[in-house]
């Protein structure tokens, strides 16, 4: 993937106003001036060494929706994000320390995942006290009703010390689960696993840390790169065997695609093709005329709601093809804008409102489709657009995979 | 194997979509942004079609008025809230609060009434952006000299975190908010408060409400005991948004796919057939093949074409462009003869070569603004080309 | 009839110094000037305040001044100028010879240099080409011709002397071959001015030889032609100058947001052959690689030339006289009495904008000593503008995005107090009118209500309003309905818009390829499709 030329990418804004026009946060926050106020009109100014305050660079919730609907091809949040490094290392700070420390915590998903592992139990039932959701809003500023997602058991899968044999690789892929899955909803993740075997693929799943995204959205970019390269060091030596990586969340999937390739390390050239989608793998596998299709009918109306991240990949929505494979599965995309949350945005205190705010009109789609019978319940990739959509508008919201899981006849 | 892939999804580019899908067929649209329907506030501008149909090499004359004329029908029949018909142009105000011609027209930009009446009331919601009261209202007591104009300034509760912080309300701002459930409870209000003015003789305008596609604001307005005439907005404007909702709305429950975000980089063609498009999605490609291709790139602005110092490029196939001698003249706003670069097409809208005329491609048609020969912005035909072009190709595929 | 001991025709750098020098020392008088103040070559440089550095070898009178004039400058105006630094660059293809030639000539006028290692060099700018083998850092700066002249004049005022813009001198009246006074045409009206003087000082750089034309003196002028670019973005932090004889596009000035590549030298007959050549920008655009690669991928959104008025006679520097650039850039003071027995008119030509106090000093000194003032000239010493308080700094930032505070805090010094009380009582005001180049709407109100203001035009020149990346598409209908017009007549404003769009498309018109070009399709369904500006009246 070629590396951004920044000079051309700010060259080529032409001043539209279209992003800051389709900007979830900018539609229902006056405070934040819009993608194109801090993105590319600031450039221009901070090449002269003139910045902005971090806290207005702050209201980014990078769902790229910029990105993807800017007509002239810009990377407004690519800009935002490089934006919001140069200020950390010029020290700027972004807010008080309260939410620098807070920044840190939830920037390590996977440290947290770690800790509400080792007793997910307890950790939950911690979680649901408001006492606790409360002393936690003060202290670290983690709003008390963000839908923090209960803890499982860690999702273990096959570990690669189940060699896979050579002649085996062709029909081998490595899977990277991401942190919802490994901390969150490891049933998912077996889910996955049990979805791929079926068609013939053994599963390897490397013990990988968090893709860096949330480290990232939180300021902590050289972390990210460590983990990014990290994790590039365990894909390797499948990469270059040709072994496709896996994504189960639409997030990690965009990091891998579009972020580590930017990483001068070995692997680093091949992930970009090498990574795919879940839905994206299979909908290949079924144009190839390998993907089973022993499916039993399924009589099921779903809304489906796709990702911000899984639209800026620019794959479209595989799932919504597949889906309507299964006989008796009817599909509705309900296209109706970004949920809210944006990984670890829609949980920090001072942004649970813009959050709830900016995911009202598809929470509202939602009720109404279910109150009039389009549709039973919701699906989607992310497993934090579950977890918003649930919260917002009451009505389950699952990952898509159950349903290939119960045509399969595998749950 | 899809049975049509088109490049670009904009106004003609979904067109193409819609007729396609509707006809049965598998169609993917592979976009890199979301067109340029937000400039136009959703009016369809068809320009003085008769004179184009008879003007050398214009998309008209190529496509012939039958084309032009069911192109037209066929979008008001997508959108019963047009209106309009290609022989007789209505009216709609510009931002500046000054009437003109349009084709098709949503719902509420009709102008008509404003002919009639004796009293215009204008209504100006406070801290609109791109919205002079003053300016308007005089534009509007010089094109309607019977009419008495009354501005009509208001506050909205729902703005007022914006008001403490004197952002201005964008147009997009204002029609989304309309929409909500706490807009059309205010906007109840804002009627019942106009009681006073003697509603009955009156004719409101109403910059920043956008009813288009909204059954929501119909609902709203049916029955009042007076006009109301919405105006069309600077870019971005939501009367341009809303169409494209409703043109992806139709074109996704049609079947269709859209994949927005992502540009073409290669073809892989066989002899004069195109057989697949390789699409730049992040990280890697991905292959697309279908029986028929659509270019709508969009042309100069879309980044159909790319002109540099030296050259001008067709982006996708590498067709030539037609480049026309001479490329401006120093009245900005009059003709500018670069503009009326693009791919020259036979009459079924295949790409030719201008010298011998021979058909380039045979599976792709060239539709919208990557057509040669014409001008959307001195001609005012814009919306008319594009539903045209977009149209015959959807029949095509 | 008004009354001034010295009328001083043209409102350049130089007018406007000499206006001020006048003023200090306590000799009334009046400017008087065609267009807005710096219409002329004075907005049409690319902005570099020169070290001498470039002139140590061909001029080294002129690379000494420079020096000198370039240190009070930083230090009268600090406001108007960005210390940046240059950097002389000798890429592989320049003669090594001439280096030295060159490092002895800067040291003998007196210009500090510095060596910087490559490594250094490609650190601080990473687009510079490969290719460099040396580089020296010298005191160039960058000056923003458009404040310091307004500075110049404001400055004048206070001291009591008084300018009139849009007045065109159409006489100059004389009795017995000696000089009462002049008239003028305001060209806003069409009134006829008389005024009368004693001595008139002809500062239309490269209009004045039609001034002195006009009572039959022969003023030889050679208008220079020099055409620029202006790239959308600040691609160097530093001035970029090519380390070998001055030529054409050698010279990357960056200026706030954008940067300048210039120039172009070419003999026209006539100060209003401003128009860039296509043939000229391509030339730029071929030397400008030299520096910096992939050149032709960067957006440029403006082409642009000014006249440069080079004096023939009292050169020092001989050479091809028809290239221009041979001619020294020193200035000449011409006393008409001496060369044509016209007694009380002086012409000043020449020179460059570096050095325009120096210029006006010496005017100043020969007109004093014509009316027997011997107060000594101070205009080195005393700074332009009042320093900003610390106070009115913070207001700024806590009302105002970063940017746009410290650009206003820049153009309007102290009278930027009036622009934030207008945003504290209404604070729909600070929102931008100008989103490329963060002006907000006060701003450009309080500029638009200037008794200075008459054409869209000037309230651009006051505030960047429309010379940033979308050259004014979204802004000038913006700034419109601010221009105080009586809203009842709109043909007025109508026309006021035409007119500024034509302006902008002028500068355009030459590069529209790329982004521009896209950026163009934008504009014209703008004006021609919402607004459909040219068929209003058809209705």
């Amino acid at each position: 993937m070629e590396k951004l030329d920044s000079v051309k990418n700010l060259d080529a804004c032409i001043k539209c106003s279209a992003c800051t026009s389709q900007c979830p946060v900018a539609t229902v926050q006056p405070l934040f001036s819009g993608p194109k106020s801090v993105g590319p009109d600031a450039e221009r100014f901070r090449l002269e060494g003139i910045d902005i305050d971090p806290q207005c660079l702050s209201y980014c919730s990078n769902c790229k929706t910029c990105e993807v609907t800017c007509p002239s091809g810009v990377k407004i949040t690519e800009i935002i994000l490089r934006a919001r490094e140069k200020a950390s290392l010029a020290g700027q700070k972004s807010g008080t320390t309260r939410l620098q420390v807070r920044d840190l915590v939830l920037g390590r998903a996977e440290y947290l995942g770690r800790l509400g592992t080792i007793w997910p139990g307890l950790t939950n039932g911690l979680l649901k006290v408001s006492g606790v959701r409360v002393l936690m809003e003060q202290t670290l500023g983690i709003s008390r009703r963000a839908p923090l997602p209960p803890y499982q058991a860690k999702f273990k899968g096959i570990r690669n010390n189940k060699l896979v044999p050579n002649h085996r690789l062709s029909k081998a892929v490595v899977f990277f689960p991401g942190c919802f899955i490994n901390y969150n909803d490891s049933l998912t993740g077996q889910a996955v696993i049990k979805v791929l075997e079926h068609n013939g693929y053994d599963v390897i799943i490397p013990n990988f840390h968090c893709c860096g995204v949330p480290l990232q959205a939180n300021g902590k970019f050289n972390e990210a790169r460590g983990n990014a390269k990290k994790n590039l060091a365990l894909m390797n030596p499948y990469l270059q065997s040709g072994v496709p990586v896996i994504t189960g969340c639409t997030s990690c999937g965009l990091a891998l695609k579009e972020e580590y390739p930017n990483l001068e390390v070995s692997g680093s050239e091949l992930i970009g093709r090498q990574a795919y989608d879940l839905f994206e793998f299979l909908w290949l596998l079924h144009e190839e005329g390998g993907l089973k299709q022993d499916f039993q009918e399924i009589p099921v109306s779903l809304g489906y709601h796709a990702p911000c991240h899984l639209k800026a990949q620019g794959i479209g929505t595989p799932v919504v093809r597949l889906l309507r494979l299964i006989p008796g599965v009817r599909v509705l995309d309900l296209d109706t804008g970004c949920c809210g949350l944006s990984g670890s945005y829609g949980y920090k205190q001072e942004k649970y409102d813009i959050a709830r705010q900016i995911g009202e009109p598809l929470f509202r789609r939602v009720q109404v489709g279910v109150r009039i019978g389009e549709f039973q319940s919701m699906a989607t990739e992310c497993g934090g657009c579950q977890v918003q959509i649930e919260h917002g508008s009451g009505i389950a919201t699952k990952h898509p995979i159950w349903v290939f899981m119960q045509a399969y006849g595998l749950d | 194997m899809w049975d049509g892939i088109i490049i670009g999804g904009g106004l003609a580019g979904l067109l193409a979509g819609i007729r396609a899908a509707e006809r049965g067929k598998k169609v993917l649209i592979v976009s890199e942004g979301v067109g340029s329907l937000t400039y136009s506030s959703g009016v369809i501008d068809l320009g003085d079609v008769e004179r184009l149909m008879n003007q050398k090499s214009h998309p008209y004359a190529l496509l012939g008025e039958k084309v032009v004329r069911s192109a037209a029908e066929y979008f008001q029949t997508l959108f019963p809230d047009y209106s309009g018909n290609w022989r007789e142009p209505q009216f709609v105000l510009t931002p500046l609060g000054t009437p003109r011609k349009a084709g098709l027209i949503p719902r509420g930009l009709n102008t008509q009434a404003l002919t009639e009446t004796h009293k215009i009331i204008l209504m100006a919601l406070e801290g609109m952006k791109d919205f002079f009261p003053e300016v308007a209202r005089s534009n509007l007591l010089k094109a309607y000299p019977q009419a008495e104009v009354v501005l009509h300034p208001f506050r909205v509760e729902g703005f007022e975190a914006w008001y403490t912080l004197g952002k201005s309300i964008t147009g997009m701002d204002c029609g989304k908010y309309w929409r909500t459930a706490s807009g059309i409870e205010t906007l109840k209000g804002v009627w019942k408060s106009l009681d006073s003015f003697e509603p009955d003789k009156a004719v409101v305008i109403f910059p920043g409400l956008t009813s288009v596609f909204s059954q929501l604001l119909r609902e709203v307005q049916f029955n009042l005991p007076f006009s109301v005439i919405e105006m069309t907005a600077f870019p971005p404007s939501a009367g341009g948004h809303y169409l494209y909702r409703g043109l992806v709305e139709k074109f996704k429950a049609l079947g269709g796919e859209l994949l927005v975000g992502s540009g073409v980089k290669k073809v892989e063609l066989k002899g004069k057939q195109c057989h697949k498009i390789i699409v730049n999605s992040k990280g890697k490609d991905s292959e697309f093949s279908a029986r028929v291709f659509v270019l709508a790139t969009g042309g100069i602005f879309g980044g159909g074409i790319e002109v540099t110092l030296e050259a001008a490029k067709e982006m996708v196939f590498g067709l030539p462009p037609f480049v026309p001698s001479g490329w401006t003249n120093s009245e900005f706003l009059g003709e500018q003869p670069y503009a009326r670069m693009g791919v020259e097409t036979d009459n079924q809208l295949r790409p030719i070569d201008f010298a011998s005329k021979e058909v380039l491609l045979e599976n792709v048609r060239v539709i919208g603004r990557m057509l040669a020969h014409w001008d959307p912005w001195v001609e005012h035909c814009g919306g008319g080309v594009s539903l045209a072009s977009g149209w015959f190709a959807g029949e095509q595929i | 009839m008004q009354e001034y001991k010295v009328v001083i025709v043209g409102g350049g750098a130089t007018g406007v110094g000499i206006l001020r020098d006048l003023s200090m020392r306590g000799i009334s008088a009046l400017l008087l000037e065609q267009g807005d103040l710096a219409h002329g070559t004075s907005s049409r440089f690319h902005g570099l305040l020169h070290s001498g550095a470039r002139y140590a070898v061909k001029d080294p009178l002129s690379a000494a001044e420079c020096i000198s004039e370039n240190i009070i400058l930083k230090k009268i105006a600090a406001h108007c100028i960005s210390d940046t630094g240059g950097w002389f660059v000798q890429s592989d293809e320049d003669d090594p010879d001439y280096v030295e030639q060159w490092i002895r000539g800067c040291a003998k006028a007196g210009i500090p240099l510095r060596e910087i290692s490559l490594s250094e060099a490609y650190w601080k700018e990473p687009l510079l080409k490969r290719n460099i083998l040396r580089v020296f850092e010298v005191p160039d700066a960058t000056v923003d011709g458009f404040k310091l002249v307004w500075a110049n004049a404001k400055s004048a005022k206070r001291y009591g002397g008084d300018y009139k813009t849009y007045h065109r001198v159409e006489r100059i009246i004389l009795e017995n071959k000696r000089i009462v006074g002049v008239a003028a045409k305001n060209l806003l009206n069409e009134e006829e001015l008389l005024i009368g003087c004693q001595v008139v000082v002809n500062a239309g750089g490269a209009w004045a030889s039609e001034i002195a034309g006009s009572i039959g003196v022969h003023l030889d002028v050679i208008c220079d032609k020099g055409t620029l670019l202006a790239f959308n973005q600040r691609l160097f932090q530093r001035v970029i100058n090519r380390l070998h004889p001055p030529s054409d596009g050698d010279i990357f000035v960056p200026h706030e947001t954008i940067t300048i590549l210039g120039t172009t030298s070419e003999i026209v007959g006539s100060p209003r052959e401003n128009q860039p050549k296509e043939e000229e920008i391509r030339r730029l655009l071929m030397t400008g690689e030299e520096l910096l690669p992939k050149i032709v991928e960067r957006r440029v959104i403006r082409a642009f030339a000014g006249v440069r008025p080079l004096h023939r006679e009292d050169s020092e520097v001989s050479g091809k006289m028809d290239e221009g650039r041979e001619v020294s850039r020193n200035f000449a003071l011409i006393d008409h009495e001496i060369h044509d027995q016209v007694q009380g008119l002086i012409s000043i030509v020449g020179g460059k904008f570096t050095t325009y106090r120096l210029m006006a000093e010496k005017v100043t000194d020969w007109v004093a000593k014509r009316f027997g003032n011997l107060r000594p000239c101070s205009t080195a010493q005393e700074k332009l503008l009042p320093e900003i308080s610390d106070d009115l700094k913070k207001r700024a930032l806590q009302l105002l995005p970063c940017a746009a505070a410290e650009k206003m805090l820049k153009r309007l010094g102290e009278e930027a107090g009036a622009v934030l009380l207008e945003i504290q009582n209404d604070p729909r005001k600070g929102q931008m009118l100008c989103e490329c180049e963060m002006v907000s709407v006060a701003e450009v109100e309080k500029v638009a209500l200037d008794a200075d203001a008459h054409h869209l035009a000037d309230i651009r020149r006051k505030t960047r309003l429309g010379m940033g990346t979308c050259q004014g598409a979204f802004c000038t209908y913006r700034a419109l309905p601010l221009l105080g017009l009586e809203y009842a007549k709109f043909d007025p404003l109508q026309d006021e818009l035409k007119r500024f769009i034509n302006q902008r498309w002028k500068g355009i018109r030459p590069i529209l390829w790329g982004q521009q070009l896209r950026e163009t399709e934008l504009t014209r369904a703008i004006y021609t499709s919402i607004l459909q500006l040219s068929e209003i009246r058809d209705i």
